[in-house]
């Protein structure tokens, strides 16, 4: 859902700066680029598909029944600039969230870094309450939510994929946070040694 | 169209590597890292051309004007609305793009720095005739523009894309003026760049 794509991006772009901190604090040219295209391959092989799969498939609900132009989007320039947009929304807030934790790993304030997407991510539940009627709500079209003619976020198959996009996301960041903090621990090693 | 979008970004992370092969080798001859930090900086523009040029532009018109970005080979891009499976072709679309720029980086950088320099050009040249040939053998799909039912059932219906059916003809130069002058910036700097190392 669009209200909580931008803090989920910006947590998992801040996670995988954490994840290589040593890497980012050395300052080695090298090692901050190659973590930040790792940034923008995840950001494209995790966040943007499924922020994608939403807004094509289900997009009065991917942008919480704000629009109804969004359930027009197909055969107008106007319209279809905005899966433009969407593309551009779900990978800018990994990449600013990259680049914000190594900016508080630089200024040595890790702690900082993990105070702040672990409040993104209580962030991304308050929002996700606050807005539950539309959250959990599924209706085809912007008219059939304010007809009231929706069904439960918990029937299937909808639930069933959106479970299986949501492990795929969070298991896969917590795999890129694994892997990369490996390569990242070889460094604290070599370093103490 | 995606039949070549995908492989365009491929071929442009084989031909970013081609204009900056001697940069490349002069810095991994003088380097004892496996990936030094040029291999770093190439795959970023790799990755950032194919995810912020070729597939935003992509998945506009495939969004836009879905039946002749994919050159009607398929009615399920027209209909994502609601539909499990075909609304995942969108996303598959934006990752095969990343992946095959991902991809083309890793073997043509590969190739340039163990010896097999040869093999790069000639294999983004033919990914890119075959491009060409495949399109060519779907004419008159390109010329024309409507949906999958039309094409395949009542192509008197359809109008031609420099008609401008549709908002078409504004919608394709906007994508292809962007994905040029980011293209042509990409080119000089790399150029440049070649010169001054």
């Amino acid at each position: 859902m669009m209200a909580i794509d931008v803090p989920v991006g910006l947590v998992a772009g801040q996670v995988i700066a954490d994840a290589g901190r040593n890497m980012l604090k050395s300052g080695d040219v090298e090692r901050y680029r190659s973590l930040r295209s790792t940034v923008i391959l995840f950001a494209y092989l995790f966040t943007t598909p499924i922020v994608f799969y939403f807004f094509m498939g289900w997009p009065a609900w991917e942008t919480n029944y704000l629009w109804e132009w969004v359930d027009h989007i197909h055969g107008t320039p106007k319209f279809a600039i905005s899966s433009f947009g969407a593309v551009i929304m779900a990978i800018l807030p990994a990449w600013i969230g990259f680049e914000s934790g190594k900016y508080l790993i630089r200024k040595d304030k890790v702690g900082w870094l993990k105070v702040s997407y672990i409040s993104l991510f209580i962030l991304i539940l308050i929002i996700v309450f606050v807005t539950k009627n539309a959250t959990f709500n599924i209706a085809p079209t912007y008219k059939d939510y304010l007809s009231k003619s929706f069904s439960s976020f918990w029937s299937n198959p909808f639930f069933i994929y959106w479970l299986i996009l949501t492990i795929y996301f969070w298991g896969g960041l917590i795999v890129f946070y694994i892997f990369i903090r490996r390569k990242d621990k070889c460094i604290e090693n070599y370093k103490n040694h | 169209m995606v039949q070549i979008d995908i492989p365009a970004a491929f071929i442009a992370s084989q031909f970013f590597l081609d204009i900056g092969r001697r940069a490349i080798k002069r810095e991994t001859e003088n380097s004892t890292d496996k990936y030094p930090a040029i291999y770093y900086r190439f795959l970023f523009r790799s990755v950032f051309f194919a995810s912020f040029v070729i597939a935003p532009a992509g998945i506009y018109l495939l969004v836009g004007w879905p039946g002749w970005e994919q050159m009607y080979w398929t009615e399920r891009v027209e209909k994502p609305l609601f539909h499990l499976y075909n609304a995942m072709l969108y996303p598959l679309f934006i990752m095969a793009i990343v992946l095959g720029a991902y991809i083309g980086h890793v073997v043509g950088y590969r190739w340039l720095v163990t010896g097999r320099e040869k093999y790069l050009r000639p294999a983004y040249i033919s990914v890119l005739a075959a491009v060409i040939i495949l399109v060519l053998f779907n004419y008159p799909a390109f010329t024309l523009v409507g949906t999958y039912h039309q094409y395949h059932n009542d192509r008197g219906s359809m109008d031609m894309a420099w008609n401008n059916p549709h908002d078409f003809g504004k919608g394709w130069l906007i994508v292809m003026v962007y994905f040029a002058l980011v293209f042509m910036y990409l080119f000089l700097r790399i150029r440049k760049e070649g010169r001054n190392h």
